[in-house]
Order: C-alpha cells, then sequence, then structure tokens
C-alpha cells in the first residue's frame, strides 16, 4: 500500500484506520490501569473519610516522593536494567545531608549534598553495569544491602533531625500544596518530554528494545547505561531531601526494603515494561498515585501490614503477568 | 500422477490495513516439491504461516490426504506431520544443538527422564544425513548462521513428518550445505513427503522442485509443472517486467586515493594479521566462505568485537592519519547480516528504526529534541525509493515480511549517507527486483564517492558488483585481486583449493 502524504504533507491517508488502531492499542495497554482505579474509586466509596480534602492533599504529597522515585525506577526500566537500591539510596543520601546539616552545613549544602550523594552512589552502579558488565540485578541487591548497612551504621538507628529553615524552604507553601508536589509534578513533565521527544530519550528506549541493534547504530550505549542509573540516584537523592524535610529527620527506616516494592508497583502498573524499551516517566507518576491511594484505603480500612503486602505484591505479579502475555503475542517468522 | 497429500482452498487473510492473502488455492503432493514464490511481502511466509498453525485464516479451509482439519495452534499442525523451518530462526542460544533440536518433546525414560543417548544418536544421525560436521553438545550461540540454519533443518527432519515446510532455507547456506540440502529434499521427495520451498534463488527452484506456485500481492499469480515454466516468466508472474541491474564490465578506474586503512588487525582464534586499503568510490568485495573471517573483520573495525591489536586511519590533510575508534564507529555505517540480531529494533515503527542512526542529524536546531516531521519526511522518502511495502511509516518492524525488514535497514544507512559504507549480506532475504535495485543504488553510492566494503555470499552478485576483492580463508586475507578475476578462481581460493600464490597484501 502506498504512502503518499495528503494535503498538508503530514499524514498518510491510510492513517484513518490506523489511527482508530493506535487507539485500541492505547486502550489496551491502560486496560489493566484503569480497572484498577475502577477498583480503587469502588473500594473508596466506602471509605468516606477517603475524600476529605486533607487526605486528598496528603495522598498527593506521599505521591510525589514515591514518583519521583518511581521515575528514576522507570528510567533504569527503559534500557533493561533495574535499581533496586533506590530506597536505600534515598535514605543514605538524606542522611548524608542531615549530618552536614547538623555540623553547621546551611540548609542549601544540605540540599546540594544529598542530591549529590544520591548521584555518586548512582554512578557506582552505573560503573558496574555499563563498563564493569555485571548484571543490574545482583549489583543493585548488593548495593541496596550496603546502603542499608550504611544508614544504620553512621546513625545507631537514630535519626538526625533536620533544622526548621530547611523544612520551612522545602515545604514552601504554594497556594494549598507544598513545593515537593510542584516538583513531582515538572519533573515528571520534563522527564516525559525527555524520553518522548529527545535523542537521549529515544536512546533509551533503544538500548531498552535491542542492545545489539542499539550499538549498530553508533548509540553510545554504555554511557547511557551510565548516565541513565546516575540519574536513577539523583532523583533518589533528589526524594531524600523531600522525605527527610517532611519527616523532619533523617533515618535509617526511610528506606526500608518494602518501599522498594511500592518503587516497582508504580512503574508497572503505570505500563512500564520490566523487559525494557516500553513505558514512560508519565506512567510510573500515575502509577505511583494509585499505588499511595491503594496504601491510603488500605490503611483507612486498617488492614494489617502483612496482609497489605500480600496485596501489593499480587498486583505486581498481575501487572507483570500482562507485561509477559502481550510480549508473548509477537509474530515470528 | 501422484497423490494430493495437502490442499489449501480459497485462503484469505488481512491484517490491519493490508489483505495478506486473498482467495489463495495452494496444491501439494506426495514425492513431490513445490516452489512458493513471489516478491517480498507477496504473502509466502503468511501463507506457510497458516498451514503451520502459527496464525489463523479469515477465509478458506485446509486439507491433509482428503480430511479437513484446523490448526488452532503450532502443535496441530504438527500432529498432522507438518513440518516447519521458519524464515527467521528461533533457537535457544544459550543450550546445546541437541537440546535446541529435541526441546519441544524429548525421547524419555520412564515417562520423565531424559533419555540422552537415545537423543544423541538420533541428533548424530540428523547431523549425518545433513552432512554437516557440528557437534550435538555444541552450544548454538557459538554456531555460526549457516550452522544454526543446519539445527533448524535438522529439527524438522526428526519425528514423523510428511509436509516439509522450507521457509528461504539456504539464504545463509555455504555451497556444500546447499547441496547437502538438495540431497536430503531429493531423499525426502523419495521416500513419498510432501516438500514446500520457499526461495528467492530461481536456479535452486530448477535443481530441486517438480512444481510452482507463485503469488503476486496474496493472490495466486500462477503455477505448474516447473518443465513447462521459463525463469524468465517466473520473474515476469512475481513482480512484472523488471530489468535486471548489471554494471556491466563499467568499473572504477579513477586514480585510487585511498580514504581509509586497516593495520595489524588481530583477534587470537579469530583473525590474524589483517590489513588493508579501502579507496574513495570503491567497491570492495570481501570474498570467503562463511565463517572466514569477513564479518569478523567488519565487527572488529565498528568495535562491536573486542580484538587484540588493530589500527584504523583515515585520510585527512592530504595523508593518511590514525583515528580513534570512536571515529570510526560515527563515520562508518554497518549493515549487518543478522537482521534480527543485531539490525532491527522489532517492536518499534518502521520510522524509528530508520532515524535511529540518524538522530544527531534531525534534531531541531542547537538542542536535542528530534524534529518529528523531519524524521517522518526522510522515513518516507527512503521507504518510497526502495519500494518497502508497508501500510503507514507507523507500522510495527516486527509485522513486515522478511524482505522488507531488510529494506529498512538499508534505508536506515541510506538516510545517513556516511562516507564509508559496509554492507554484510544486504540483499539476503530480498526478491529479484529489490536484489536489482539494491544493486543500482550500491553502484551509484559509489560513483557518488561513497566507499563500500561489500560482503555476500553470492558470487555473482560479488563479480559484478566490486572492483578489488579481498581473499578470507580462516581468518586471514590471502588474496588481493582486481575485477577481472574469473568466478572459478575466486570460489577455488576461498575453498583452498586454487594456488594463492597471487597473494599480495593490500
Ligand atoms: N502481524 C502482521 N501485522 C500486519 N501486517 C502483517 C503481519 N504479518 C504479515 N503482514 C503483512 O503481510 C504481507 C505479507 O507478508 P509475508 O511475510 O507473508 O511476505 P513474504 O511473501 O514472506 O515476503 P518475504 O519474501 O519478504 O519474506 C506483508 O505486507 C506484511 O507486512
Ligand atoms: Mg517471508
Amino acid at each position: 500500500m502506498s504512502n503518499k502524504p495528503n494535503d498538508d504533507g503530514l499524514f498518510p491517508a491510510v492513517d484513518q484506520q490506523l489511527l482508530s488502531l493506535r487507539l485500541k492499542r492505547l486502550v489496551q495497554r491502560a486496560f489493566p490501569l484503569l480497572v484498577v482505579v475502577l477498583v480503587l474509586l469502588f473500594i473508596s466509596l466506602l471509605v468516606p473519610r477517603f475524600f476529605h480534602p486533607r487526605n486528598l492533599k496528603n495522598i498527593l504529597v506521599q505521591s510525589s516522593t514515591l514518583g519521583l522515585m518511581a521515575i528514576g525506577m522507570t528510567l533504569v526500566y527503559l534500557i533493561g536494567g533495574m535499581d533496586l537500591s533506590i530506597p536505600s539510596v534515598m535514605a543514605v543520601s538524606g542522611i548524608m545531608g542531615a549530618m552536614i546539616m547538623k555540623s553547621g552545613g546551611s540548609p542549601v549544602l544540605g540540599v546540594i549534598i544529598t542530591i549529590a550523594a544520591g548521584a555518586v552512589v548512582g554512578a557506582v552502579n552505573g560503573l558496574s553495569v555499563s563498563f564493569l558488565k555485571m548484571i543490574p540485578f545482583v549489583v543493585t541487591l548488593a548495593m541496596m544491602q550496603v546502603m542499608s548497612g550504611i544508614s544504620t551504621w553512621v546513625t545507631n538507628s537514630v535519626s538526625i533531625a533536620v533544622p526548621l529553615d530547611y523544612i520551612d524552604i522545602i515545604l514552601f507553601k504554594i497556594g494549598e500544596l507544598p513545593l515537593p508536589v510542584y516538583l513531582f509534578v515538572t519533573l515528571t513533565i520534563v522527564s516525559t518530554y525527555f524520553c518522548k521527544s529527545t535523542i537521549y530519550g529515544r536512546w533509551l528506549y533503544a538500548i531498552g528494545t535491542n542492545l545489539e541493534s542499539s550499538k549498530v547504530c553508533m548509540i553510545p550505549v554504555r554511557k547511557t547505561i551510565f548516565l541513565t542509573y546516575t540519574v536513577s540516584g539523583m532523583f533518589a537523592g533528589l526524594t531524600g531531601v523531600l522525605l527527610t524535610a517532611r519527616l523532619g529527620a533523617a533515618g535509617p527506616l526511610m528506606g526500608s526494603s518494602n518501599v522498594i516494592l511500592d518503587v516497582m508497583s508504580a512503574s508497572v502498573v503505570g505500563g512500564v515494561s520490566i523487559y525494557g524499551g516500553v513505558g514512560s516517566p508519565l506512567g510510573a507518576a500515575v502509577g505511583a498515585v494509585v499505588i499511595t491511594v491503594l496504601n491510603n484505603v488500605l490503611n483507612l480500612l486498617r488492614v494489617d501490614f502483612f496482609p497489605a503486602q500480600v496485596i501489593k505484591g499480587v498486583i505486581v505479579i498481575v501487572f507483570v503477568a500482562f507485561d509477559s502475555f502481550g510480549r508473548s503475542h509477537r509474530r515470528q517468522g | 500422477m501422484s497423490s494430493t497429500v495437502l490442499k489449501m482452498i480459497g485462503i484469505g487473510k488481512s491484517f490491519p490495513g493490508v489483505r495478506a492473502l486473498h482467495n489463495v488455492t495452494f496444491t501439494a503432493y506426495a514425492g513431490e516439491a513445490i516452489a512458493l514464490l513471489g516478491a517480498n511481502g507477496a504473502g509466502k511466509s503468511t501463507l506457510m504461516n497458516v498451514l503451520g498453525g502459527v496464525i489463523r485464516h479469515d477465509d478458506g479451509k485446509l486439507e491433509i490426504q482428503g480430511k479437513s482439519v484446523e490448526f488452532k495452534n503450532p502443535k496441530d499442525a504438527q500432529a498432522e506431520g507438518i513440518a516447519f523451518v521458519h524464515q527467521e530462526m528461533a533457537l535457544l542460544p544459550t543450550m546445546t544443538v541437541m537440546d535446541n533440536m529435541f526441546i519441544a518433546d524429548f525421547p524419555k525414560r520412564w515417562g520423565a527422564i531424559i533419555n540422552r543417548t537415545e537423543m544423541r544418536n538420533q541428533c548424530t544421525e540428523v547431523l549425518e544425513r545433513l552432512g554437516c560436521r557440528i557437534s550435538p553438545d555444541n552450544y548454538i550461540k557459538n554456531l555460526g548462521t549457516g550452522d544454526r540454519q543446519m539445527v533448524e533443518i535438522g529439527r524438522a527432519l526428526l519425528g514423523n513428518n510428511r509436509i516439509f515446510i522450507f521457509d528461504e532455507p539456504t539464504s545463509s547456506l555455504t555451497k556444500g550445505e546447499k547441496d547437502n540440502l538438495i540431497k536430503v529434499i531429493e531423499r525426502l521427495k523419495r521416500e513419498g513427503m510432501a516438500i514446500i520451498y520457499i526461495t528467492h534463488f530461481l536456479s535452486e527452484v530448477y535443481d530441486i522442485c517438480d512444481r510452482v506456485c507463485v503469488l503476486r500481492g496474496g493472490e495466486v499469480a500462477g503455477g505448474g509443472l516447473i518443465s513447462e515454466v521459463s525463469m524468465n516468466k517466473l520473474v515476469r508472474m512475481m513482480v512484472g517486467d523488471v530489468k535486471i541491474g548489471d554494471r556491466g564490465s563499467e568499473r572504477n578506474t579513477a586514480a585510487r586515493k585511498p580514504i581509509f586503512q586497516v593495520d595489524e588487525l588481530n583477534r587470537r582464534g579469530v583473525l590474524e594479521n589483517i590489513n588493508f586499503t579501502l579507496n574513495k568510490g570503491e567497491i570492495l568485495g570481501f570474498w570467503g566462505l562463511l565463517g572466514s573471517g569477513r564479518t569478523e573483520t567488519a565487527r572488529a573495525i565498528m568495535g562491536l568485537d573486542t580484538v587484540d591489536s588493530l589500527k584504523i586511519s583515515t585520510w585527512k590533510d592530504d595523508r593518511l592519519t590514525e583515528v580513534s575508534t570512536e571515529f570510526v564507529q560515527h563515520n562508518i555505517g554497518l549493515i549487518t547480516e543478522e537482521r534480527r540480531v543485531d539490525g532491527l529494533f522489532l517492536p518499534m515503527s518502521v520510522s524509528r528504526n530508520m532515524s535511529m542512526a540518524n538522530l544527531r542529524n534531525i534534531r531541531k536546531k542547537h538542542s536535542a529534541v528530534i524534529d518529528r516531521k523531519r524524521e517522518a519526511e526522510l522515513s518516507r522518502e527512503f521507504t518510497d525509493r526502495l519500494n518497502i511495502k508497508i501500510t503507514s511509516i507507523e507500522q510495527k518492524v516486527e509485522t513486515l515480511s522478511g524482505g522488507n525488514q531488510q529494506k529498512v535497514i538499508l534505508g536506515r544507512w541510506l538516510e545517513v549517507n556516511p562516507d564509508i559504507l559496509i554492507m554484510d549480506e544486504p540483499t539476503r532475504g530480498l526478491d529479484v527486483s529489490a536484489k536489482a535495485e539494491i544493486a543500482r543504488i550500491i553502484v551509484r553510492l559509489a560513483k557518488e564517492g561513497t566507499s563500500i566494503i561489500l560482503i555476500s555470499s553470492e558470487i555473482e552478485e560479488m563479480m559484478s558488483l566490486c572492483d578489488r576483492f579481498l581473499v578470507f580463508n580462516k581468518g586471514r586475507i590471502i588474496s588481493n585481486l582486481e575485477y577481472g578475476v574469473s568466478q572459478e578462481e575466486l570460489v577455488g581460493l576461498a575453498a583452498g583449493t586454487a594456488d594463492a600464490s597471487k597473494r599480495v597484501m593490500a
């Protein structure tokens, strides 16, 4: 079939049909998410307190920290990697920042140190994966171990309080909502645009889709992988900044290992494939809101911690199953 | 007259935006081989995927030995004795040859334990029948394309099959392996099997097949006994009138100006002291058997494999200066031989696949933002120029026919238009007219000053295009020959039977 451009020179005539096809694909991909949202909406109707403005605001604030980590994770998923160390890195960087400020550093220095610490650990992950060719799962799992160790060790399991002016700056309110929510929205938009519209974003998708083909297409594969892990670390650091301010202190519990399940859930519920090459930060951000709502509802319904873990775990499995099912339906031959 | 084994009647199949098959009727007879021919995207693989139970047809019905059948999945088809050698290989690289052959149905002892002795015996027997010398215990990832293809064929020979589908089986086989395959097919025919043979090499059709069926645009364009159809008529049925491109004896005779030089390329056990020079506007042929080091040399130059030593120089400021591999990677295009493994991004669109190496050049000014409009324009320009059969540039590459996938990779590099282009089997899987078109494009590129390294296993293609040949044998360059050398000599040199005394280092 030919594909001559029509009058405006932009879309081929046959695209009419394909447009509906694409719509169908979109619906297909968003379908599981839709189900979850509907279920949550239904449940939340059972919990009247859910719609209380304070609760809704709370959800947004909590989503912002989870969301930023999920965006970092998404970038790593896109290149076909994974980063299990995100929450623990977040805790360690928060602690670093808090320690600096405790010993007299200004809030600005605190913020810089926190983000830089995340970036450094991310860079170590990136170096191991890209240049030393180590397996992401193993590297970041070990890193998670190391980071949890460090955070308990240097703090003696005691939280380190941060100065009030730091909290005031970070949680500065614009209108009804604090700064972190705006930051979350902005970074979601920026990183989604980055992924969808820039060369580097395209490279991420390429590497996650086919590493060998990417090399042949002259994509600087190793450098890109290295930087992606570094950026993921930076997002963890940034989350550390926000969470420390919200909690008023930094401590090892911030990055407890069940946070990683929430981060992964947010990404996969948001349509990001753990096999690489599929998804977007926007999806992960929506996923983060969904997971936060889920946590919130489970909390309001007074579901115990452990059954709640089971429910969330099952959700991840179901979404990953959807993902693999979609993949196995590829044509071959 | 032999008996009818298979009848496909009035088969129709549509994909979104394209009617791949329409009212196709196809018959295969016991003890005969039927060739299924057609241009790229004519619907050959689709028809066979219907027969193999890989996809379901919309209209029509299937009869096997007079009995109407319906296949819901490949297992159903296998149960009816249909063996399918796919166009694109589906082997597990980290497992052994033996495991791959039996993966669908391991021979078992006491119902559950894998019987490895039995497996080994059957595997060895099949490999012998194919006349290829690979060990059953070798890992697939250590095998070249040709050997992999043999494993795939071996798999089809196991078990009780009566219909054999070969979808372009010879596109990556050596001459010897091809001859063996022909013998195997002859034997299968004598045993009363029905063979369906898809290929773009028409001469093979006359060697192997008894009948022919030609598809064109998803419909039957003709067919009959092969003895009653001439090759010209076949080509006309497939693609209409085409001029088969040949460069004739016109060659690049201008004073040679070196633009690229490789020195002391060594990779232990694979490549030994490779040295050569490439001139501006030259088409340099790498000739040799499969596994002689041609592909490996190309990959080494591009920095895709680690090597023990390598020096690369390019022409700069009136002399050859050594450059980094990074420089090479940004200035040389490589069309790889295995399109699905290291060429394409299967789940991505045609447009994205084509722009992937060219992103740096289609940025909006002073930014890293991709100019989507430009991207689409270029994709459209080159899909048109290469006549790629697509419904839109947004179609996913995995849904294209094999030949059209190959054209997408070609288009990608035409878009970049680098000074030096290495093409490893660029016409594999292309139909006659596409091949001719590619040949014309290669010649034109060279005329415009692009230097080309051409690797092809088709001697005619090499003879008709190259200005100069480097003959590879066991990881070394054993000869440097000018255009005009005879076909016999090239073949002999590659096989190591001819005298390589003309050995000159380029
Ligand atoms: N899953 C699919 N979705 C959309 N279109 C498809 C799909 N599978 C095949 N097609 C289209 O059907 C047509 C026939 O493809 P097919 O693979 O049968 O060609 P072919 O004759 O085997 O060509 P080749 O010689 O290049 O291998 C092509 O236009 C192809 O793009
Ligand atoms: Mg095909």
